[in-house]
């Protein structure tokens, strides 16, 4: 599975919203995230891709996200 | 190398519930409850940490059928007692008139565990029989009222335990990890000839990265515990963990797919404690009468250092 729909499929399990409901441009409000929820997100991440993210970084949008794990995947 | 046998604790009478903090930074009891769970903790607002230490102290005694002349040895782990020296222990001494050597340890919010596994390296020299653990901690001295972001999270308490000789210790292990900036609370300089006037600090938190570190240590111990004894989450009867916030224990809970009632908490009433917080909440259930003799609890704690501390403890009382 691509980074993308990994990262789409653990958003959808984290929040439970069908992953047709989210797209990179879908933001943390959008998705009733807090930053809780965040850092949540960037264990499971870290644990799917085994990289290392820092927790207090910042998502704007899911693509943002996807580009921060790519990036830390190389 | 030990056993647990009596436990207490005691909370000061004043309680600051959400509304109270509602009137003094820009929050509401809906954000602080969805981020934290935590809906009160109690504050004090009199006299000093030795009244509140001694009094889990002598809690834990009675449940124990001990008397302070019993004690061969009285731990006490805090950030801060009432006076830099004498310590925090040898006050208690004094104030339950124990009659034994007595000294503090300063492992922040692992400070119980921290003292557990001393205590049981020292019952196994056979040189101590009977001692006193006690968590106590004042908090509100070092929390900013004006920062929304972590005056809400904090209390103050008093938690403690009396440990003998037995062999309920399955497991025991105490750590640390970089992260000096990521938790902290700078304290004071006098002004004098040498040195220039520096006020104590407030407490600091990456709440973030300190999120992080909680449940990722927690959960690489319950791993840990299982390739060491071969005891997996199932075989666990209490999980006691750091009461910091709701949501690292949720998160946990979860991804170890366990029941809530395996999961006591303290947090919504008491906040987070620090090193009380676990010695607290098991006193609580011991006085419940829910430990069933046999049943293994397992105990975890993180805190600033960065410390760690897990243990899995047989109840045999």
């Amino acid at each position: 599975m691509e980074i993308s729909e990994k990262i789409i499929s653990l958003l959808s399990q984290h929040k439970d919203i069908p992953t047709e409901k989210i797209s990179e441009s879908s933001t943390m409000a959008d998705l009733g995230m807090d930053s809780l929820d965040y850092v949540e997100l960037i264990m499971q991440a870290e644990d799917e891709f085994g990289i290392t993210l820092k927790a207090d970084s910042s998502m704007t949008t899911v693509g943002d996200f996807i580009e921060m794990v790519k990036g830390a995947a190389k | 190398m030990l056993k647990i046998i009596g436990t207490g604790r005691a909370i000061p009478d004043f309680i600051a519930d959400n509304a109270f903090f509602e009137k003094i930074v820009d929050t509401t009891d809906d954000w602080i409850v969805s981020r934290t769970g935590i809906k009160t903790r109690h504050i004090m607002t009199e006299g000093g940490l030795t009244e509140l230490a001694a009094a889990a102290a002598q809690n834990a005694l009675d449940n124990a059928n001990l008397e302070p002349a019993d004690l061969d040895l009285i731990i006490c782990s805090t950030l801060q007692g009432d006076y830099i020296t004498p310590s925090l222990a040898c006050c208690v001494k004094s104030k339950i008139k124990a009659d034994c050597p007595a000294f503090d340890i300063n492992a922040a919010c692992a400070g119980f565990i921290y003292s557990l596994n001393v205590a049981a390296g020292l019952i196994k020299s056979q040189i101590y029989n009977n001692i006193l653990i006690i968590s106590a901690e004042r908090l509100s001295k070092i929390v900013d009222y004006t920062d929304r972001s972590t005056c809400v999270l904090f209390g103050d308490g008093a938690g403690a335990a009396v440990v003998s000789k037995g062999d309920c210790l399955r497991y025991i292990n105490i750590g640390t990890k970089e992260g000096i900036e990521l938790l902290n609370a700078l304290s004071g300089l006098p002004e004098n000839c040498f040195t220039k006037k520096r006020e104590q600090g407030f407490l600091y938190m990456n709440g973030p990265e300190i999120f992080k570190f909680a449940t990722q240590t927690v959960l690489s111990e319950i791993n840990e515990v299982n390739r060491r004894l071969n005891v997996k989450p199932d075989d666990i009867q209490w999980f006691l963990l750091h009461q910091a916030n709701g949501r690292i224990i949720e998160t946990v809970r979860k991804s170890l797919k366990q029941p809530q009632e395996k999961f006591p908490e303290n947090y919504s009433r008491f906040g987070n404690t620090s090193a009380a917080s676990i010695p607290m909440l098991m006193d609580e259930v011991n006085r419940d009468n829910k430990f069933k003799k046999g049943d293994l609890l397992f105990l975890s704690a993180f805190g600033g250092g960065l410390t760690m501390g897990s243990c899995v403890i047989e109840w045999d009382k």
